[in-house]
């Protein structure tokens, strides 16, 4: 079931608050605890209940492993973990990899080995590494009690269980405890608000971003010649399509769960308007860089051991944050090209300090060429994380960055030759850059969701934003303005809702 | 304004603006009247499969 559908939006989001506040208001917390996870199991089944087993399974096996650890003897933990984290890796590496790593090892040693793929369980990569967080979390004395109908509630919430946020449970396990028992109007305004922005970005501004991405992509997958207009405009579209649809969903998710009275950790913070790729990480996908920077980062030894040694673990952790996307060469190039910005940015940052301009005081001219370049580097990168395959990625790059011999001179020239044909090209141009300008300028220029909601604690933040006081005039206030602007916006993209448009993360 | 009040109000625009969009496409729409034509999933229009 997805958040932009009719039957989430009129029926399950509708049942699933009713029934809630109703048992939890006559039965108590518990009770309302134990419907929220019924429903959530119910949203996770809809789909397809046959891996509904492998949910349910997977938190039976870890809610074992995470009372082993608690009382287990000291000997005995770091056994009882090796098992728990082997157990959750071989259920990913199974559905995931399994097909991805028996034909590369036939491709390699010249054997027959075939895996058929399978589908992918929706989310497994998500509920994966939370289960994951929580066994290390219990293993170094950060969980001292269990309790199943908590851990249950905590892996299966249906706002956060398909694509995240990827929520740590020192964040979410203590809000169960004071969890509302009757609807709060202040969490259905701020809910429903978050809601409806989230749910125009994906279906207004993600879904009608498709139209520039999906034709192009495809001719640079069939082999067909991709011009240079058409390759840098579907990149771009792609950029604010992902963007739009990952935070866009986010926010539903943030949203949802504010209804009932639950606080999810942030996700985005306008990351396209980073003025470079670390400051890009800390505002992209932040639940996975920080599970990342986490678990294989600074267990790696982090910077503990010098440049080159930082290096290289960053340049791990992004490849293995790389192949955590998907099983496919594209996704673990487009993690490594990553990990080598990083490292070419941290290299910049202490060259600069060595020659005394250290970074952030640069003037506002240099941060919006810096803001310009980070962009063009994020986008480009976007390419291979979009493509089918390394071909069709090389293609869409050619023809980029001119590649190609004199590519893009030659189509210059074709587009000369032919006035119709440029007429129609420039036509094209005009519309799809005014769609460009439109989304870019939602993306560099408005606040967002969490500056707009900031007095409100919409998210859970690790340390505060620097820049949060930008546009005051714009904060959201429960007030006839917003009101009135926010319940048009939930309309026109209800009416929106023409076809079933899955969010990009969903296939990870 | 109160949290509460919000809500009403929030609830109150999209049900009138919702009615609006369906009396325009049931009426103008319909008998051919209105040059814009709404289309409106489930309602006036089809639901396709597939993004």
């Amino acid at each position: 079931m997805l958040f932009n559908s009719y039957q989430f939006i009129f029926v399950f989001l509708p049942a699933a608050c009713v029934s809630y506040f109703l048992v939890a208001r006559f039965w108590g917390r518990r009770a309302g605890m134990a419907v929220l996870v019924a429903a959530s199991l119910f949203f996770y089944g809809w789909w397809n209940e046959r891996y509904l087993w492998i949910l349910l399974l997977s938190i039976g096996c870890n809610a074992g492993f995470a009372i082993a650890l608690i009382r287990g003897e000291k000997n005995q933990r770091f056994w009882i973990l090796l098992v728990g984290l082997g157990f959750n890796l071989f259920l990913l590496g199974y559905f995931k990899y399994a097909s991805f790593v028996a034909a590369n090892v036939s491709a390699l040693f010249d054997l027959d080995w075939q895996v058929e793929p399978m589908p992918l369980p929706l989310g497994i990569s998500f509920f994966t590494f939370q289960k994951i967080a929580f066994l290390i979390d219990t293993y170094i004395g950060g969980v001292v009690s269990f309790n199943l109908l908590h851990y249950s509630l905590f892996v299966t919430f249906f706002p956060q269980l398909i694509a995240g946020p990827i929520v740590r449970h020192n964040e979410i396990i203590p809000q169960f405890r004071h969890l509302p028992r009757t609807p709060r109007a202040s969490d259905f305004a701020i809910g429903g608000s978050i809601f409806a922005i989230g749910l125009f970005k994906k279906v207004c501004l993600a879904d009608l971003s498709a139209p520039w991405v999906n034709p192009v992509f495809a001719a640079a997958e069939s082999g067909a010649t991709v011009s240079f207009v058409d390759a840098w405009v579907a990149a771009f579209a792609y950029s604010f399509q992902l963007y739009f649809d990952f935070s866009g969903y986010t926010d539903m998710a943030i949203g949802l769960a504010r209804l009932f009275g639950i606080v999810l950790p942030i996700n985005f913070y306008s990351p396209y308007k980073s003025v470079n790729i670390i400051e890009f990480w800390r505002c992209w996908h932040i639940s996975l860089s920080r599970f990342l920077r986490d678990f294989i980062y600074i267990p790696l030894g982090g910077n503990r051991h010098g440049a080159t040694r930082r290096y290289a673990n960053l340049g791990a952790a992004m490849l293995l944050g790389g192949l955590w996307h998907g099983a496919a060469w594209t996704f673990v190039l487009w993690g490594g090209v990553h990990g080598l910005m990083l490292v070419i940015n941290h290299a910049w940052h202490y060259l600069r300090r060595r020659i005394g301009l250290p970074p952030g005081n640069d003037p506002a001219y240099v941060r919006v060429a810096a803001c310009a370049l980070t962009f063009i580097a994020v986008t480009s990168a976007w390419v291979l994380f979009r493509a089918s395959s390394l071909g069709s990625a090389g293609a869409m790059l050619s023809a980029m960055y001119g590649l190609e011999g004199q590519h893009t001179m030659k189509v210059l020239v074709e587009y000369g030759r032919s006035q119709w044909s440029l007429l129609h090209e420039l036509r094209w141009s005009e519309s799809s850059a005014l769609w460009l300008v439109l989304v870019g300028s939602v993306a560099f220029i408005l606040p967002n969701t969490y500056q707009l909601f900031k007095e409100f604690r919409p998210a859970l933040v690790e340390r505060p934003f620097e820049d949060v006081a930008s546009w005051p005039r714009l904060r959201w206030m429960p007030d006839s303005r917003w009101a009135v602007c926010l319940s048009l916006m939930l309309l026109i993209a209800i009416l929106r809702i023409r076809e079933l448009s899955p969010f990009i993360y969903f296939q990870f | 304004m109160k949290f509460g009040r919000y809500l009403t109000v929030m609830a109150s625009t999209w049900v009138l603006a919702a009615l609006a969009v369906a009396a325009f496409t049931l009426l103008a729409d319909a008998v051919g009247i209105s040059p814009v034509g709404v289309a409106i999933a489930g309602f006036n229009a089809c639901m396709a499969q597939g993004a």
